[in-house]
C-alpha cells in the first residue's frame, strides 16, 4: 500500500460558496497534493437514517462552515498552509436577511380538569414576556478525525464516535459498499461529545471514499477552529403570556416558541416531543395552548444539539414564573410550591431543601427590601445583590420509541465478568461506572469486571448515547441482566451470559418519572455599578437523580455543567460570522467562566424506592440561567429576559429608567 | 517538501541570525536592516507578513538584553527578558502597576516566552502593560550600530499607533522609575490583544503627601489602539488638597468628557467604565 | 532548515521552515492540540529549557540544541508525578484531552511558587478554557499537589 495520506478540510466562507477546481492556481496543488470538492461525489449523498437530510459534502455550501472541500496530502502542516489560498467562490449577493424554511409547526391547546374551581374574569390579568436566548456555539474538547484504510475487501474505520452503527451505515452509504464489508473500531472519546452528532458520520463517508480513491489510508482530522461550526445551542424565542385572576392564581398558559435550527433540522420529532414536556415540566397541568415554529436557515445545525431545546424553554418558563411571583408580591418558592405536581412530592422536597441550604427566603427578602428602598444609582451605591431560583426536570431516553439500550453480561469461571453494551464508547467516567455497577451486583470487585471494546454493533439500535442513555438505559439494562445472572449462578454451570434490551417509555405520552431528574437552584450575583461588571457569588442546586452511581462523578459533572450554564448567560453571544475567522477568536470565544469563582455547593436527594440512575448534565442548564438572569433582575430592579445578559444593556436599560 | 508562498518563495532557506552580543545584533542588522525582528515571535509567529523580509534576526540569546539591572531610583530591563521571567524577578521591586500590567500579557505559559519588548512593539496595539510602563515614565533604549538615544515610552508611538523607530534601530533596554507612588489603579475589559476587539483599560496613578496631591495621573486605552490622557486636567490636580471637592472631581470628568475620542472611540457603557474609574479613583485619594 | 532537538529523550531531527512552530513537528497526526494558534488554550504546553512554553509559539530556529519534554517526558519527574496523583484524588483526570494543559499549567506555578495563595491559584485558573474541569477543582488539585509536593521534599532532606 501507498504511504498514508493526511486531509484536511476546507470550510465554507459562506453560505452559498464552492470551490471551482479549474480556478485553482496550479501552485497550490504541486504533486502529491489532491483536492477533492463535492463535485467528486455522488451528487446528493447523505448519512444514513436518522439523519438523511444531511449532505455528506455539497457542491454549494448551505451554511458558512459547511465542508466543501477536502485536500489531502502526505503533511497536515503543508495542508494547513495551502488551504487558505484554495479560493472559493461565493454568491455575488448577499440577503440582507436570512430567509427562515419552516421545518415543524405545532399547535395543541391541552386542556386538563383541574381541581381547582377558578373562575376566569374579563378583569384578570394576562402577563406577557418575550423571552430570547442566544446562539452557544460548540466548543469540543477533543479534536474530531476519522481515518481510513482500505482493506481489499472493503475499509476499516477508526474514530472517536459515540454511534457507531449510524457511522458504519453512513461509510456503507458513502462508499456503495454492503455495511459488513466497513469495519469500524471505535475510540472512547472523551470530554463532552454530545455535540459532534453528525460529524464524525461525516468526517468517515469522507474518508472511506477517499482512501478508497486513493488506495491508501487517511486520517482526516478537524482543527478546533473548524470545530466551532460543527452546530451549537439553537437560538430562541419564545412569548409566554399566562392569564392569571383577580387572586392573581395562575389560570391558563399560552406559548409561543419560534427556534432557528440551522441548515440541518435534526430529530425534530423529538424536539417537538420534549419542548412539550417542558412547557409544563414539574408543574401540574395548566389550560395551555401552544404554538411552535421551527426553521431552517442557512446557518450551521442547531436544535438537536446541546440538549435539544429544553433548556432554552426552561430559562423561559422559569423567569417567567419568577415574574409572576413577584407581581403577586410573593417570594418565588412560595409561589410555585401549590403549582408543582402533588403525585410527586420530591419535588416540594427538593424546593424546601433549596431554601434551607441557600438561606434563600431569608436573603431575598433581604434584597427585594433593599431594591424598593433604593431610588437612584450613584458612586455610593454599594454592589446590588440579587438571588434568583429556578427549577426544572431533566429526561434521560428518547421521548418515542426509538430506544434501545442491549447490554451482555457474562460471569466466567474465574470469577471475572464480561460487559458487552449496545451503547458504545462510553467516557472514561462511565466506563468505571458501568463496571462498579456490574461489580456491585454480582459482588466481585471492579477491577475484576471487563468492558468489552466490541460493542454490538451489529444491531442498529446500539446508540447514539444522547441523553444520558449510558448513565440511565444502560444502567438499567446492566442491573436487570446482573440480576437475571445472580438467580442462576448457583445452580447454572459458569459461564453464564445474560443479554437484556430495555425500551422504556414506548409510545407514552410523556417519559416515566422514573426517567427524570429533578433539580433546583438558587444563584445569587451581584452587579457593580462602578463598572457594571456581573459577579455569580454563590450557586446552589439540589438535585434528585435517583440512584447515584458515583457520587465525585456526578458532583463533578454537575461543576462543570454550571460553569458552562455561567458562560451560556454571561459570555457567549450571537453567531458573528467575521469574529469566527478572525485572529484571537479564541479568546473572545472562550468557554472559560473569567469572573470571581463562585461558591458551588450541591446536594443529592437520597434515592427513593428502586429508582434507577439517570442523568443530570443539561439540570445546571436548564436551571443556572433563568436563577442567575433572575437574581440580576432583582438586584438590578430590571426585567431582564434574554441571554446572554450584558453589562451593556443593564446600562442602557438603568439609563432610560 | 517544501512550502511555498504565493511568490514561489522557499522559506525553508529564510536566513536565522540568532546573536549573543549586542554588538553583533547590531552589526547584522546595520547590514541586513530588512531583517524581521523576533524578541519571543509571539506576534510576528501569527500576523506578520513575511514576503518583503530577508530573513529574521533573532534576539532571543543576546545576552545583553536579558537582564534585569535595580538601582535605587530606577530598574533597567533587558528588552528580551520574558514577561513572566521579570514579574517574578522584579515583583518585590517593580511598581505594583507594573507586575498587575505583566499579569495581563497573556496566559501564565505565554508569559515565559512573550517579552517586555516584544509586548511594547506590537504594531498598532496598546497592550494594558505598555499604557503601565507609559504612566510611570518608563524610558527606551534604541541602539543602532554606533548610536543609541533614549526615548520616552509615551513618545514612542505615533498619532496611527506605529512605532517611531528608524531603521537599524533595535529596542535593547527599558528604564523605569522606581518612584513610590501611593495610590494606583488597574482595570482591563474586554481583550485588547489583538487590537480591534472592543476592550478597554483604565488605569490610574498618584501619590499623595503632608500637602496633598503631588502627582496625579489617569490613561485610557480603547480597543488597544487609542489612548486618552487629560495632562492639563491632571496638573490641575497637583497640590489640591484631598478629598477633592465635587467641583473639583467634575472639573476633571468634565475635562475627560471633552476629549474628542472620549464621545467617539467610546460606547456608553465604556463612557460609564471610564467615567466611573475616574471618579472612584479620585475617591480613593481621600 | 535541519533543526535537531531532543525530544521526551529521544533525539530528532526534521526539515522545517524556521517560522514553523514547534507543535507542527511534534503532532504526529495533525490533531491539533487546542483551539488555537496564540498560546492560550495551554493545550500544546511542553517543557522547552525547564520553562512551561505553548508549543504553537515556538518558532522551530529556536528549538535547535534544545530539550523537549511534553507530559510523557514528564513522567518521571516528582512534581510532576505528585500533581498526576494529586489530579487524580480530585477527579479531574478523567478529561484526558485538557488533562496535559491543567497538567503543564499546574506545573508551571507550582515550580515557581510552592505553596501558591488562593489569589495566585485564581490568577492561574482564569486562564481555563476546557470544557470538562472547573477552576475549582483545578484549584484544589493544584494545591494538594503542592502540599504533597512540600511534603515529599521536606522528608526527603531529612
Amino acid at each position: 500500500m501507498k504511504d498514508p495520506q493526511y486531509g484536511r478540510l476546507i470550510l465554507a466562507a459562506e453560505a452559498g460558496a464552492s470551490i471551482d477546481r479549474t480556478s485553482v492556481p496550479p501552485s497550490l496543488l504541486p504533486q502529491g497534493i489532491n483536492l477533492f470538492t463535492g463535485a467528486d461525489f455522488e451528487v446528493g449523498l447523505t448519512l444514513a437514517e436518522p439523519f438523511d437530510n444531511v449532505v455528506v459534502i455539497p457542491q454549494v455550501a448551505l451554511f458558512r462552515g459547511q465542508i466543501i472541500g477536502v485536500l489531502t496530502g502526505r503533511h497536515w502542516s503543508i495542508l494547513d498552509k495551502l488551504i487558505p489560498n484554495i479560493p472559493q467562490t461565493v454568491p455575488p449577493e448577499v440577503a440582507s436577511s436570512v430567509p427562515e424554511t419552516p421545518v415543524a409547526t405545532g399547535e395543541v391547546d391541552d386542556y386538563y380538569d383541574t381541581t381547582d374551581d377558578v373562575t376566569i374574569s374579563e378583569t384578570s390579568e394576562i402577563v406577557e414576556g418575550l423571552y430570547q436566548t442566544g446562539l452557544q456555539l460548540h466548543v469540543l474538547d477533543a479534536p474530531l478525525w476519522a481515518e481510513a484504510t482500505p482493506t481489499g475487501k472493503g475499509v476499516q474505520i477508526t474514530l472517536p464516535c459515540q454511534w457507531p452503527a449510524h457511522v458504519r451505515l453512513s461509510a456503507a452509504k458513502a462508499t456503495g459498499l454492503p455495511a459488513r464489508a466497513v469495519r469500524l473500531d471505535c475510540n472512547a472519546p472523551s470530554g463532552n461529545r454530545d455535540g459532534a452528532l453528525t460529524v464524525p458520520a461525516v468526517l468517515a463517508a469522507l474518508s472511506s471514499v477517499l482512501a478508497l480513491r486513493l488506495d491508501t489510508s487517511l486520517r482526516i482530522a478537524m482543527r478546533y477552529d473548524q470545530s466551532f461550526l460543527t452546530g451549537g445551542r439553537a437560538p430562541s424565542r419564545v412569548v409566554w403570556a399566562s392569564r392569571l385572576s383577580e387572586d392573581g392564581l395562575l389560570v391558563s398558559n399560552a406559548l409561543k416558541i419560534h427556534l432557528n435550527l440551522g441548515a440541518y433540522p435534526l430529530l425534530v420529532d423529538e424536539m417537538l416531543q420534549r419542548l412539550r414536556i417542558a412547557a409544563t415540566s414539574v408543574y401540574r397541568p395548566v389550560p395551555t395552548e401552544y404554538q411552535v415554529r421551527l426553521v431552517s436557515t442557512e446557518d450551521i445545525p442547531m436544535g438537536a444539539f446541546e440538549g435539544v431545546a429544553s433548556a432554552q424553554l426552561s430559562f423561559a418558563r422559569e423567569v417567567h414564573y419568577n415574574r409572576l411571583a413577584e407581581i403577586v408580591s410573593q417570594d418565588p418558592i412560595h409561589w410555585r410550591v401549590s403549582y408543582l405536581r402533588q403525585d410527586w412530592p420530591v419535588i416540594e422536597e427538593i424546593c424546601s431543601t433549596l431554601a434551607r441550604e441557600a438561606d434563600f427566603h431569608r436573603r431575598y427578602s433581604a434584597n427585594e427590601l433593599v431594591k424598593k428602598r433604593r431610588n437612584q444609582l450613584s458612586l455610593d451605591t454599594p454592589a446590588l445583590r440579587g438571588i434568583g431560583f429556578a427549577l426544572a426536570q431533566q429526561q434521560s431516553g428518547f421521548s418515542g420509541d426509538r430506544e434501545g439500550g442491549t447490554v451482555t453480561v457474562r460471569l466466567n469461571q474465574d470469577g471475572t465478568a464480561d460487559l458487552f453494551c449496545s451503547v458504545p464508547s462510553p467516557t472514561l467516567r462511565l466506563h468505571l461506572a458501568w463496571r462498579q455497577l456490574v461489580a456491585h451486583e454480582l459482588d466481585i470487585e471492579t477491577e475484576a469486571v471487563n468492558l468489552q471494546s466490541h460493542f454490538d454493533s451489529s444491531r442498529y439500535d446500539g446508540g447514539p448515547r444522547l441523553f444520558s442513555r449510558g448513565v440511565s438505559i444502560v444502567s438499567r439494562a446492566i442491573v436487570l441482566a446482573c440480576q437475571a445472572i445472580q438467580k442462576r449462578r448457583f445452580r447454572d454451570p459458569l459461564p453464564i451470559t445474560v443479554r437484556r434490551t430495555i425500551r422504556p417509555g414506548q409510545g407514552t405520552r410523556s417519559p416515566v418519572d422514573s426517567l427524570k431528574a429533578v433539580g433546583a437552584a438558587g444563584v445569587e450575583a451581584v452587579l457593580h455599578p462602578m463598572s457594571m461588571e456581573i459577579d455569580v457569588r454563590s450557586v446552589t442546586m439540589v438535585i434528585y437523580a435517583g440512584r447515584i452511581l458515583d457520587r465525585g462523578m456526578a458532583e463533578a459533572e454537575l461543576r462543570r455543567g454550571i460553569y458552562h450554564a455561567l458562560n451560556w448567560t454571561l459570555r457567549e453571544s450571537l453567531l458573528d460570522a467575521e469574529l469566527i475567522s478572525e485572529p484571537g477568536v479564541f479568546q473572545t470565544y472562550s468557554t472559560a467562566f473569567r469572573g470571581a469563582v463562585p461558591s458551588i455547593k450541591i446536594v443529592f436527594l437520597n434515592q427513593i424506592r428502586k429508582d434507577g440512575p439517570v442523568g443530570i448534565g443539561e439540570l445546571p442548564f436548564n436551571t443556572i440561567p433563568a436563577a442567575l438572569v433572575s437574581a440580576l433582575s432583582q438586584a438590578t430592579g430590571l426585567y431582564l429576559d434574554s441571554l446572554p445578559v450584558r453589562p451593556a444593556h443593564i446600562l442602557r436599560q438603568l439609563q432610560e429608567e | 517538501m517544501s512550502s511555498r508562498g504565493e511568490r514561489g518563495r522557499t522559506h525553508r532557506d529564510e536566513p536565522v541570525y540568532a546573536p549573543e552580543s549586542l554588538s553583533e545584533a547590531l552589526q547584522i542588522f546595520r547590514r541586513r536592516p530588512s531583517l524581521q525582528v523576533w524578541a519571543g515571535g509571539t506576534w510576528w509567529s501569527r500576523f506578520a507578513d513575511r514576503d518583503d523580509t530577508e530573513g529574521i534576526l533573532s534576539l532571543h540569546a543576546v545576552r545583553e538584553l536579558r537582564r534585569v539591572v535595580k538601582s535605587d531610583i530606577q530598574a533597567e530591563v533587558g528588552a528580551a527578558v520574558p514577561v513572566e521571567r521579570l514579574y517574578l524577578a522584579g515583583r518585590r521591586f517593580l511598581p505594583r502597576l507594573m507586575t498587575e500590567g505583566l499579569h495581563l500579557v497573556g496566559s501564565p505559559p505565554l508569559r515565559n516566552i512573550a517579552t517586555i519588548g516584544g509586548a511594547l512593539c506590537i504594531p498598532g496595539t496598546v497592550l494594558p502593560i505598555t499604557a503601565c510602563l507609559q504612566i510611570l515614565d518608563t524610558r527606551v533604549e534604541l541602539r543602532r550600530q554606533g548610536n543609541g538615544r533614549w526615548v520616552a515610552l509615551s513618545q514612542f508611538r505615533d498619532a496611527s499607533g506605529a512605532v517611531r523607530i528608524n531603521q537599524g534601530e533595535i529596542m535593547t533596554r527599558l528604564r523605569v522609575p522606581l518612584y513610590s507612588w501611593t495610590h494606583r489603579m488597574l482595570r482591563s475589559y474586554g481583550m485588547p490583544f489583538p487590537a480591534g476587539q472592543e476592550s478597554l483599560t483604565v488605569i490610574g496613578l498618584a501619590s499623595l503627601d503632608k500637602t496633598g496631591i503631588s502627582e496625579f495621573r489617569f490613561v485610557l486605552v480603547i480597543d488597544g489602539t487609542v489612548q486618552i490622557r487629560i495632562r492639563e486636567a491632571e496638573m490641575d490636580l497637583v497640590g489640591r488638597s484631598v478629598p477633592l471637592t465635587e467641583r473639583e472631581q467634575r472639573s476633571i470628568l468634565n475635562a475627560l468628557e471633552s476629549n474628542p475620542y472620549y464621545g467617539s472611540e467610546l460606547n456608553d457603557l465604556g463612557r460609564w467604565r471610564a467615567a466611573q474609574g475616574l471618579r472612584e479613583f479620585m475617591q480613593k485619594l481621600g | 532548515m535541519k533543526v535537531t532537538f531532543v525530544h521526551n529523550d529521544h533525539r530528532r531531527t526534521v526539515d522545517a521552515d524556521p517560522r514553523d512552530t514547534l507543535r507542527r513537528h511534534i503532532t504526529p497526526t495533525g490533531d491539533q492540540e487546542g483551539p488555537c494558534t496564540s498560546g492560550e488554550c495551554l493545550r500544546c504546553c511542553v517543557l522547552l529549557a525547564g520553562r512551561v512554553v505553548p508549543a504553537c509559539t515556538v518558532p522551530m530556529f529556536r528549538v535547535e540544541g534544545m530539550t523537549i519534554q511534553d507530559t510523557e517526558g514528564l513522567a518521571a519527574d516528582t512534581l510532576f508525578r505528585d500533581i498526576k496523583k494529586a489530579f487524580e484524588k480530585i477527579g479531574i483526570h478523567r478529561c484526558t484531552e485538557a488533562l496535559p494543559a491543567l497538567q503543564m499549567l499546574a506545573y508551571q506555578l507550582l515550580s515557581e511558587v510552592p505553596m501558591p495563595t488562593d489569589k495566585e491559584l485564581q490568577d492561574y485558573s482564569r486562564h481555563i478554557t476546557s470544557r470538562c474541569v472547573s477552576r475549582n477543582e483545578f484549584e484544589r488539585a493544584t494545591r494538594l499537589a503542592g502540599r504533597v509536593h512540600k511534603r515529599r521534599r521536606h522528608e526527603q532532606s531529612r
